[in-house]
Order: C-alpha cells, then structure tokens, then sequence
C-alpha cells in the first residue's frame, strides 16, 4: 500500500539446536518522509526486535519465551553520520547513509537463542517476530500524535513460524 | 440498636479529588517538559488524565440525564437546581474561553519566537564551518594516506610491516593497517601496543571502497574519541588496501560535537514547532477541560446540597397540603435555609397541634352527633330533614316502621321519589312536600293513608332551619302514627255522646210519650169537637217525636258500640250475596255482581259487615230512588307485600260531589230527607275497626262510588 511504512519480516529459517534455537531473518525498514525528516533534524528513531515462542492455547497464546533487541538511530549533522546504538550494551556504530544504517539492522543471521523450555508434544509451538517502532522513545511532543499519525506506524505485525516437533 | 452510618464528609472528598486533579496535571506539565524524568510517563498521564476527563463528562452526563428527568417529572427543586447550574456553567465557561484564548495566543507567539532568521542563518553558518574544517582535515588526511600508499607499493609486505610504525608516527596516524582485498589483514600498527588486532571495516565500508576504491569518513574509535578513517588501494601485483585512522584533536571533536549538539537541537527545536505547538495546546485544553469538568461537577454536588433543604421544603410544604401535618424536616446546617427549615418544622408542629385540638373537638362532636343520632333512630316517631332544596338529607329508623319505605335509601333526593311504586303515599308526600315548599314557620297537619295494616293517620310536624344568619338551610319534619289515638279518641267521644244521649235524653222520652198518651187516654173523653182533634193531633205528634227521637238515640247507641263484638272467619262472597238476596226481587233494581275473588274468607264481625254491605246497597238505591243498575265487585288486591279483599258498590244514581266527598263519611252529614246522617259514618268505623279503608272512587262519574279494602285473613 502507498502509505504503509510497517516494517516487513521475512523469516528465513529456524534451526532447533539442542534445546535452543538458532533465527535467521530479514527485517526491511520502511522510512516515512516525516519519520526521515525528523531523523534528519535530531529526532532519534527507536526500533525493538521483539521475538518469543508461543505455545497455542484453546483461547489465547501463552508465551514460553521472550527476547528482545533493541536499535537507535541518529543523525550526526556535522558529521553527516548515521549512527545505530545497540541499546542492550551501548555499541554503536557510525553510517554515512541512511541505508546503510537500516541495513545494519535488517538481517538476523543465525541468532542463537537460549529457548530452553519443556515442550508438551502435544502442543503446537510458533516462534513470533515483531519490529515494534517504540513511538514512546520520541520526543516528548511528537509522542501523542504519533500514534494517530500513519507515518509513525512504523512496526510490524507479528511473524510466526511453526516450530518442528 | 440503632446502626449509625458513617459518611465520608463530601467536602473532604471534593478536596481531594481536586489535589488528585491537580497532582495529575502538574505531572503532566512537568512530563511535557522533554527533559523531565516524567517524560517517560508523559503518555500514561496523557491517558490518564483522558479518562479522567471522561470520567467526568459520564458523571456529568449522568447528572444532566438525572436532572432531566427531575424536570420532565417537575420534581421540587428541579428548576432551581438546573437555574443555578446553567449559571455556573456560564459563569465559569467565559473565563476559561477567555484564559484558554489567550493562553494559546501567548503560546503560539512565545513558540514562534524562538526561531528567527538571524538564528538559523548562525546555526546554518557554524555548521558549515564546521563542515568545511573537519572536510579540510580529512582531505589532509586524505592525501597522507594517498602519499602513503605510493609509499608502500612495490615493498615487501615484510618491509612494509617493519616500517609500518615509522610511517604511522610519521603522519600522526593512531592505526595503520594492509587488507587484502579480501579483506584479510596483511600487517597493522597501532598507537596503542596492546591493540593486537585493527580496527576492521564493517560491511559497509567494504561496499563503498570496492565500488569507489577509496573511503574516508569520521566514526568513533573504540574510546567513543571521534577519529578519521581513510583507506586507500595499494596498487601492487596484488591489489591490497590502506586503512589509515587519524585521531581529531580533543577541542576540534568538541567543537564539533558541541555544534552538532546545538545544530541538532535547533533543528528539533524547529521540526518539533508545530507539534509543540498542539502539544502544549493538547496538554493545555486537558488542563482547563479537567477542572472546568471538576468544577461542574463538584457544582452538581454543591448545588444538590444547596438546594436539598428548598427541596425537601417543597415537599414538605406538599405533603402539609395533602394534610400530612406531623412533616418534620432534617436541619442539615445552621444558615439562613437551616432556619427556614426551622421555623418550617415550628410551624408544622403548630399546624399539627392545632389539627389534634381540631381532630379532638372534631371526634367530640362527631360523638355529640352519633349520640343525637342514636336518640333519634330510636325515637318512635319519625323524622325527616331535608336540605335547603328540600332534598332528602337524613332519615331515622322509624321512618321506615311508620311509612314501610327505606327512607334513608333516598337521601339526596326529593322526597316525591318515594312515591314510586307506593301510590298510597302519594296523597301524604305531596302534602308534605308541599307545605316544605310553602310553610316559613312551624307548621302541624294530619294525614292518612293505607298502610299494610290498613288506614294509618300521621300527625305531622313541620319546621322549616335557619342559619344564624337568617338563611333557610333546611327544615325537618316529624310525624307519629296516631291511628289508634285517634281511634280511642273518637271511640270514646262517641261513646261518651251515646251515654249522654241514652241518659240525658232517652230516659225522659217514655215519660213524655207515657204521659202524652195518657192525657189523650184522660182528656179524650171530655173533648169534644175541635179540642178533641187538636188534644189527639198534638199527643199523636208528641208519640211520634218521641219515637223518632229514641230511634235516633238508637243510631248513636249503635254508633259508639263496638263493631267488632263477635270476631270469627267469614265467606265475603258468601255474605255479600246473603245481602243482595233482599234486593233481587226488586224489579226495578237490576244487581251486578262481578267477583273476581272466590272465597275470601276475612276475620270479622259477620253481623257488622253485613251491617256495612246493607247501608251501602240500601244508599245506593235510595240514591237511584230505586230504579237503576248496582254493580258489585270483589276482588284481591296487594298493598305494601299484604293482601286485602276490595269491595267495590257503584250505582248509578245522583253520584257526590265536591265537598260531600269530604264530608260523606262524617256524622250527620245526609243528603236525604230522612235519616239521621249516620249510616256512612257507622259503615267507615266498622270498616276502620276491622282494620280497613274506605273511600269514594272520584274516578267514577256515572253516580257515586265506594271502594272497601279489608285485610284477608291471609
């Protein structure tokens, strides 16, 4: 659609290794003109990989693990950089594109993930991946609007992929 | 036991729902402030101060709703309560619109003023400055690398590694480093000995030095300084990269920073302007709409509580109006409503003791009246009151003994509407009804009909009520039965009459007959000639005076003496015909008998009856001077549920007229020639003796007419 800017994911594979799991994805970022704008002029823009296992239920999912990552963007106007901060341990790294910036966080290889749950045979299990764009991480004016403005609806749905018994 | 119930003071809720209100949007305000620790919240204070708001347009929407209905059903109060609230809504809307207005108008220009063109061309000018240095610096840096690079082509990557850190001191580098063009390391030197292994680029900067053969950019070192990452080719036999990392002096990394820090936020600054702007406007409207609904709210409240006593006042006042008198109000507070319901309850106290005074006097002379009434239901007479328009208002329990009719049924309505379905009072209630009508003063008349035991006379007593101002309101009549006074009256002054007859005038009559005949028997002799004639025409009268004197005498004997000597079961049919017998064989005498009634058998004095039946067909023929027709009927009637035996003698003589009507029955009253005036009168006390009625039928015109009722023996 033209104005939708929700983030797609493409779940490539997921491995059981031992009694975790090993995720590779691709995570394309999709940019408003005001979400670029406003990362042009200083607003650092948010996203959080939100990934769990769900275990299906009669009436509802309940969740047997969660993990999550988090990114932030910033534009260096002197520098004319893009930086991404990994916000779990403070890593950043410098772009010069937009693009590259993005790309940086788009693909998921091999993400091992410690799932180590008791898991009923009987039971169906989906591995879920959302990018959710945390709207609550901009600037304070910009937060209530955004989330009656389709150009800050910049998550993701959830992407489910079935685990193999 | 009485529980007391503990209420929560409404004016310390109200305290603190507004301390509420104003801690919520005082963190609000402070959460708007983007560098607050708040500002985390900012979203969850927004939402929460939404549903408060919400919250209070339900409450207030509810109240509106309730008030409403209040109107729709006029409840007491209603109208006050919604007069009062709409002019605090009035009241209190003008200045928020006004404070809201202007606010907003303060707060577009103060926003609006923080940029200007001088400002933005400063920031646009320091950031090219800016620009241009760190560009110039890393062109430098550029060209060193560049140099360094056609220094180390064609050398051994053995001399190349043996030199690198010469050559890295030489152009102030803090990291030199040979990829393959694969990206593997070939040699590196660092500044810092312990950094073992180079900086390596990332993905990205593989990209852009493959597609453009060089790469030079500013990015952070791994101390977070920023520094110049510059690589350059080495075209040798094999192609092989020259990374080369230059620090940035601390004061120009600071300036730097500290222009891009400002730029930066001017640029925020400027992009966030309008959603500042509806931000503030947001948080701003909240404000005002939150307290504006607090206000009416707690307004609703006040206003409720306010108007509560007025309230309870109009329904109290109502319910004193429908005669709840014992209403005693709440005083909920020491004002001047606190009094007003004060001097309500002293009132209603005073109202409530003058009803019990009222109720008392009341029930004293309901019981004055029930006693009154009492005497009056067993007075033996009865008594009738009518109202102004002489309509039945009360009617004793004697009424109905005396007249056989429920009076008390009819109360409300003429006393002539008795008349229906008893016609034998009709002649009584048109008198009666008439002297209402007529009488101004008390007034005393007779009156008889036929009851269910016969003939009954009434004395009644008429008196018209007046009101202490002089206005008839009514009157009332009293009546008794004197039919057996009346009778033993008449009885007895009749019987008196014959005594006094028989004693004073019947015993000197022998005497005057014996010596007149003796003075005929004496002076006959002597006499001669014309004293002989004038002696025995004189005796021959004084003989026949006498005689016609002791048969009068006889009459009126006849006249006092009871009827009713020898009462036994008598054949009327059979009687009445035993009677006519003596008359059939009267040629000129033409007898008809009509008897619709076989075999009455009544309880009676045969001797009497044949007595009455005799006078009438004697009159009736004298009447007819004995050429004529009689017709005699006999037939059953019921009177008031009894049965009577009428007897019926029509002739077809001179008949009665006018005043003989009402005298016909009365002594000596004759309109013959002969006779002594007695005969109707001993027909009507025998016939009155034995309990029955007899009268003329004014509705035949051939000749005179007399109807007898007597009891049946049934």
């Amino acid at each position: 659609m033209a104005d939708d800017y929700s983030a797609d994911i493409a779940i490539s594979n997921v491995n059981i290794v031992g009694k975790g799991c090993e995720l590779s994805a691709d995570i394309t970022y999709k940019l408003s003109p005001l979400a670029k704008e406003a990362l042009n002029k200083g607003i650092n823009l948010t996203w959080r990989v939100l990934i769990k296992i769900d275990q299906k239920g009669w009436l509802w999912n309940s969740s047997v693990y969660e993990y999550e990552m988090a990114y932030q963007i910033q534009h260096h106007a002197v520098l004319n950089l893009y930086s991404v901060e990994q916000i779990a341990n403070g890593a950043t790294e410098a772009y010069s594109t937009l693009n590259a910036a993005l790309n940086s966080i788009s693909k998921i290889r091999q993400l091992k993930l410690d799932c180590a749950f008791n898991r009923d045979p009987e039971k169906k299990y989906y591995l879920a991946v959302k990018v959710l764009f945390d709207r609550e991480a901009l600037a304070v004016p910009l937060r209530a609007l955004s989330y009656f403005d389709k150009q800050w609806a910049l998550s993701s749905p959830w992407e489910l992929w079935q685990l193999q018994k | 036991m009485a529980v007391t119930k503990i209420r929560f003071p409404i004016s310390v809720f109200i305290v603190v729902l507004f301390a509420l209100i104003l801690l919520s949007l005082q963190l609000m305000s402070t959460a708007t402030q983007g560098a607050s620790e708040l500002s985390d919240m900012y979203s969850w204070l927004l939402l929460g101060n939404s549903l408060g708001t919400m919250t209070l347009f339900v409450l207030i929407g509810v109240n509106v709703y309730s008030l409403t209905r209040e109107l729709k059903k006029r409840e007491a109060g209603s109208k006050l309560t919604t007069r009062m609230i709409l002019l605090f809504v009035m009241l209190s809307i003008a200045p928020v619109a006004i404070v809201f207005y202007f606010s907003v108008q303060f707060l577009n220009q103060g926003i609006d003023s923080w940029s200007n063109v001088e400002i933005d061309r400063a920031m646009e000018d320091a950031l090219e400055l800016s620009e241009v240095s760190l560009d110039q610096r890393m062109r430098l840096h550029l060209k060193q690398a560049r140099q360094l690079a056609k220094d180390v082509t064609g050398k051994s990557q053995t001399l190349i590694s043996l030199e690198m850190g010469d050559l890295r001191e030489k152009i102030g580098a803090t990291e030199i480093a040979v990829f393959s063009k694969q990206g593997h390391v070939i040699s590196s030197n660092s500044l810092d000995p312990s950094d073992i292994l180079p900086d390596f680029p990332n993905e990205h900067v593989w990209l852009q030095v493959h597609q453009n053969q060089e790469y030079f950019a500013f990015n952070s070192a791994a101390n977070g300084d920023l520094q110049i990452q510059v690589i350059v080719p080495v075209y040798d036999d094999e192609l092989r990269y020259l990374q080369v990392l230059f620090p940035v002096p601390v004061r120009i990394a600071d300036l730097a920073d500290s222009i891009d820090f400002a730029f930066v936020r001017y640029q925020e600054m400027t992009f966030l302007r309008d959603s500042l702007k509806t931000s503030f406007l947001l948080v701003l409207s909240l404000i005002l709409l939150l307290s504006l609904l607090a206000a009416i709210w707690v307004a609703f409240i006040s206003i409720r509580q306010i108007v509560a006593p007025v309230k309870a006042l109009v329904k109290g006042t109502q319910a004193v109006a429908s005669g709840n008198y014992n209403q005693q109000l709440p005083v909920t507070s020491q004002d001047d409503l606190g009094f007003l319901v004060e001097s309500f309850n002293d009132m209603t106290r005073r109202v409530a003791q003058s009803q019990d005074e009222t109720q008392a006097v009341s029930a004293e002379v309901e019981q004055q009246r029930a006693y009154l009434e009492t005497v009056l239901s067993n007075l033996t007479a009865g008594v009738i009151s009518f109202n102004s328009a002489h309509r039945i208002r009360t009617a004793n329990q004697a009424t109905y003994r005396i007249l056989h009719i429920p009076v008390s049924h009819f109360v409300g309505r003429a006393l002539l509407d008795l008349v229906k379905g008893h016609i034998e009072l009709t002649q009584l209630l048109e008198g009666i009804q008439r002297l209402l009508e007529q009488a101004e003063d008390i007034w005393e008349r007779r009156f008889a009909f036929l009851g269910p035991g016969g003939r009954q006379e009434l004395l009644c007593r008429g008196t018209p009520l007046f009101s202490p101002v002089g206005e008839r309101v009514g009157s009332i009549v009293v009546f008794d039965d004197v039919t057996d006074l009346i009778q033993a009256q008449k009885n007895a002054a009749w019987g008196e009459v014959a005594k006094r007859l028989a004693h004073e005038i019947k015993n000197p009559l022998t005497p005057i007959q014996l010596s007149a005949e003796r003075l005929q028997h004496k002076l006959a002799a002597e006499l001669t000639g014309k004293s002989a004639k004038i002696l025995q025409r004189s005796t021959r009268t004084i003989v026949n005076q006498v005689e016609a004197m002791k048969s009068m005498v006889d009459d009126f004997s006849e006249y006092a003496r009871s009827s009713k000597k020898q009462v036994e079961q008598v054949n009327l049919n059979q009687l009445v015909n035993e009677v006519l017998a003596l008359y059939v064989l009267q040629a000129e005498l033409k007898i008809v008998k009509v008897f619709n009634a076989k075999d009455v058998v009544i309880k009676a004095d045969p001797i009497s009856i044949r007595q009455v039946v005799h006078n009438l067909v004697k009159n009736a023929q004298e009447a007819m001077e004995g050429v004529g027709e009689i017709k005699i009927t006999l037939n059953k009637v019921l009177r008031n549920k009894t049965e009577y035996v009428e007897l019926a003698i029509f002739d077809n003589g001179c008949g009665l007229k006018g005043q003989q009507i009402e005298t016909v029955f009365e002594p000596y009253v004759t309109t013959k020639v002969k006779g002594t005036g007695l005969g109707l009168a001993i027909v009507k006390k025998i016939i009155e003796e034995h309990g029955g009625v007899i009268w003329v039928d004014t509705t035949y015109n051939d000749g005179a007419g007399f109807i007898i009722q007597l009891p049946t023996e049934d």
